[in-house]
């Protein structure tokens, strides 16, 4: 009994305190409205159809203009021309959010999707010399795309084809793939991939990947030179590789592997990569492909 | 236990009466009249009503990092509904284009280029290139499309960039123009003007000295200049007994001529703004009754008094201008066309097949037994050619300078005459300027060689530039 009473006495005192507290600064001026400015900024034709497209449906926000945050700001990089926003926004609703959506369930983009996409115009050269930055994934709520001043909206490109593999950034296969290549990341952060994946063939990642070409990477059983960089960019790669051609183009890229046991690696990983989209997503991957690859022939 | 109680509502009593005394004792002095948010909102308010302020646009000169290098110049015209439109100096494609700007908040009150167009061309790396590590990799000018809102002189706006603090400066000026569109583009025709003014001149009987000189008080000052157009950036190399001075600023076009930055300080006096004068093909900048000029001189800037030593410590090294080599501006074109001359001569005599394809010169300075010697590559458009000799004495450096005395032919009389300009241009009685020039180049060729010029001191616009192959 004492013991509450205590307790009482307690409360007491501390009623009369916060009384005090809260009638010691009355003379303070009463809470106004706000003076931050939250009008709606200027929005052109651009504007509104990014958000039509994008925010509405997808809560995917395409920013175009410039903020040096967005990017490094120890790089000298610059906005692209406005022109070229729209075509590249309307390739990622055709090739990446409708033939996901169309297996996936309409709202699979919606609920697994990079908030932000940053476009910039020029590229990103490393300070090293010898390689350049074509896009960035930033914990999976984030993809940078450079260089898309450059693009020919009208070259489809394969390195298999070409005598210099670089050729591919300047045709529309080239931030296709990285877009791809990225959003193999984000599926990876939701559903980690199967860790069999890791030891197909493992002794051959380098961290010195850039010094092999995507042809010597084959022979060694990765998709292309980065492939050859880690496990976890090998599964990307792979998967950025496969949708952006045909059936046929893949089989005749991996058919025309000469080593029989890179072959062998390739189609193992594969058959991993349909496995873990049809368990973890229920999406026929060979029926994905078969959509995004019409959609960029429909570009 | 009652004693606990009584010590915490002591402690509560005393902690409120801190509170409130703490409220009581606010220094409550006004230091602004307004809020942080609402002065932003000003600030942001005054740059935009700015910008808008002027129908016809601004001017704006941007120097993106007057260390490495030049500026150049926009003309803007800005829209209240977020659009900018556009012409600059930069390169060739000075096509007025739109595109969006915005005036915000950021580290502090910025003016921001949110689309590509002109001013960003400062920040696209491909505008400079370096291989490195044997790849092409931009470096471009280091600018931004980024500005920081610094000052408002009179409608002069000033902006900075933060991360060039020190290096960079765009000023935007009210154009005046009367029809943007028509005259943006006049005055961008103006400024590219610049660009061959300044460049070395393509004249065959132009001077090709780059010099800058600056006269005041203390007599004549001679720089060695010299001008990369790709980066806009120059540097100025001046020479005494005691030391090199190395001056380097940044260029950008004007209407009447170039300005720099950083601004040239020499002798107590800055100089900035320099008009270009046509009748000399050179910038001047006056100022305080001082000047300094941009010039193109048949003169060097300077001599460096060791060079003439170098040439008799070489002895009898052979001096080869071929024209097969290549061409370097430091051969005048009035060398050429005094060459042209002895081939119109010796084709006269032997035939229309043959023409001069270059001479070696050496030069001896202990035998008179022609030793010392010029000798003529001939050459015939059906194969093949002939050297022909001419004998001078011994050479001899005196007051600095080179002198050779002809004796005469060795063999091939009939050839003189056709010669002869070449002779005198070598046998010069006020002698021959030589300058060392470092390991050899020319427009198709680089050897490590030693290379030189040699100068006519009578006929100065007489230069040739060769190397010793000894």
């Amino acid at each position: 009994m004492k013991k509450i009473y205590q307790k009482l006495s307690g409360i007491r005192v501390l009623l009369v305190v916060t009384v005090l507290m809260v009638t010691a600064c009355e003379n303070e001026p009463a809470l106004e409205a706000s003076q931050i400015d939250t009008s709606t900024p200027i929005l052109n034709d651009l504007d509104n159809w990014l958000r039509g497209t994008f925010v509405s449906p997808f809560n995917i926000e395409i920013k175009y203009k410039w903020n040096i945050n967005n990017t490094d700001v120890e790089r000298f990089l610059h906005p692209p021309f406005e022109r070229n926003v729209r075509p590249l926004a309307e390739i990622l609703e055709s090739v990446w959010i409708k033939p996901y959506n169309q297996l996936g369930g309409e709202d699979f983009i919606k609920t697994i999707a990079p908030r932000e996409f940053i476009f910039t115009g020029g590229f990103n050269f490393n300070p090293g010399g010898n390689t350049i930055t074509l896009g960035i994934a930033e914990q999976g709520a984030r993809i940078t795309l450079f260089n898309i001043d450059l693009l020919d909206f009208s070259s489809i490109l394969y390195e298999e084809d070409i005598a210099n593999d670089f050729d591919v950034q300047f045709a529309v296969t080239g931030p296709i793939s990285t877009i791809h290549h990225e959003y193999g990341h984000i599926l990876n952060q939701i559903k980690p991939y199967d860790p069999i994946f890791d030891i197909v063939n493992p002794n051959d990642y380098t961290s010195s990947w850039a010094d092999r070409t995507n042809e010597e990477a084959r022979e060694l059983g990765y998709i292309s030179a980065y492939a050859s960089s880690q496990p976890s960019e090998d599964f990307v790669e792979m998967i950025a590789y496969m949708l952006i051609r045909s059936s046929a183009k893949w089989d005749a890229l991996v058919d025309g592997i000469a080593s029989a046991e890179a072959r062998q690696s390739i189609r193992r990983k594969e058959q991993l990569i349909v496995e873990y989209y049809q368990e973890n997503f229920n999406i026929n991957f060979y029926e994905l492909r078969e959509l995004t690859y019409q959609a960029l022939l429909e570009i | 236990m009652k004693r606990i109680l009584k010590n915490k509502f002591l402690i509560l009593l005393a902690l409120s009466g801190v509170l409130m005394s703490s409220c009581s004792e606010d220094n409550t002095e006004t230091i602004f009249d307004q809020t942080p948010t609402e002065r932003v909102n000003a600030k942001v308010s005054e740059l935009r009503e700015l910008l808008l302020s002027q129908p016809n646009g601004y001017k704006a000169v941007y120097f993106t990092k007057n260390d490495e290098r030049g500026g150049f110049t926009t003309f803007m015209q800005f829209n209240a509904d977020g659009t900018v439109r556009q012409t600059s100096d930069f390169d060739d494609d000075s096509a007025l284009a739109n595109s969006s700007y915005e005036v915000r908040l950021g580290t502090t009150i910025e003016l921001v280029f949110t689309t590509r167009n002109h001013i960003t061309k400062g920040t696209d790396p491909t505008a400079v290139t370096e291989v490195i590590n044997g790849f092409p990799t931009g470096l471009g000018f280091f600018g931004t499309s980024v500005f920081q809102y610094f000052s408002n002189d009179n409608g002069t706006i000033t902006f900075r960039d933060n991360r060039n603090s020190e290096t960079a400066l765009m000023v935007l000026t009210p154009t005046n123009f009367s029809d943007f569109d028509t005259d943006s583009l006049e005055a961008v025709n103006a400024l590219r003007g610049q660009i061959e003014n300044i460049s070395v001149p393509s004249g065959v009987l132009t001077p090709t000295n780059h010099v800058l000189e600056i006269k005041n008080d203390n007599g004549v000052e001679r720089y060695q200049f010299s001008y990369n157009g790709t980066r806009r950036f120059s540097n100025a190399i001046g020479f005494s007994e005691v030391e090199i001075v190395e001056l380097s600023f940044g260029i950008a076009y004007t209407e009447e001529g170039i300005t720099i930055s950083p601004a040239l300080e020499v002798g107590g006096e800055s100089y900035i703004d320099f008009l270009y004068d046509e009748a000399t093909n050179s910038f001047i900048s006056e100022v305080n009754g001082t000047s300094a000029t941009i010039l193109y001189d048949s003169a060097p800037a300077f001599i460096n008094p060791n060079d003439i030593a170098e040439l008799e410590e070489l002895g009898p090294t052979g001096f080869l201008f071929r024209r097969s080599l290549g061409a370097n501006p430091l051969t005048s074109g009035n060398h050429d066309a005094l060459l042209n001359q002895v081939t119109v001569g010796v084709q006269a005599i032997i035939g229309a097949e043959w023409s001069v394809g270059g001479y070696q010169l050496i030069t001896d300075f202990e035998s008179d037994d022609c030793a010392t010697v010029l000798v003529l590559e001939l050459s015939n458009i059906n194969g093949g050619g002939a050297n022909v000799s001419y004998c001078f004495d011994r050479a001899v450096i005196a007051d600095g300078n080179l002198f050779l005395n002809y004796q005469g032919p060795d063999g091939f009389e009939f050839l003189e005459p056709a010669v002869l300009p070449l002779i005198n241009f070598l046998a010069d009685p006020n002698g021959l300027e030589f300058t060392r020039q470092g390991s050899f180049t020319s427009d198709t060729r680089n050897f490590s060689n030693l290379s030189g010029t040699f100068r006519n001191l009578s006929e100065p616009s007489i230069r040739v530039y060769g190397l010793f192959f000894g």
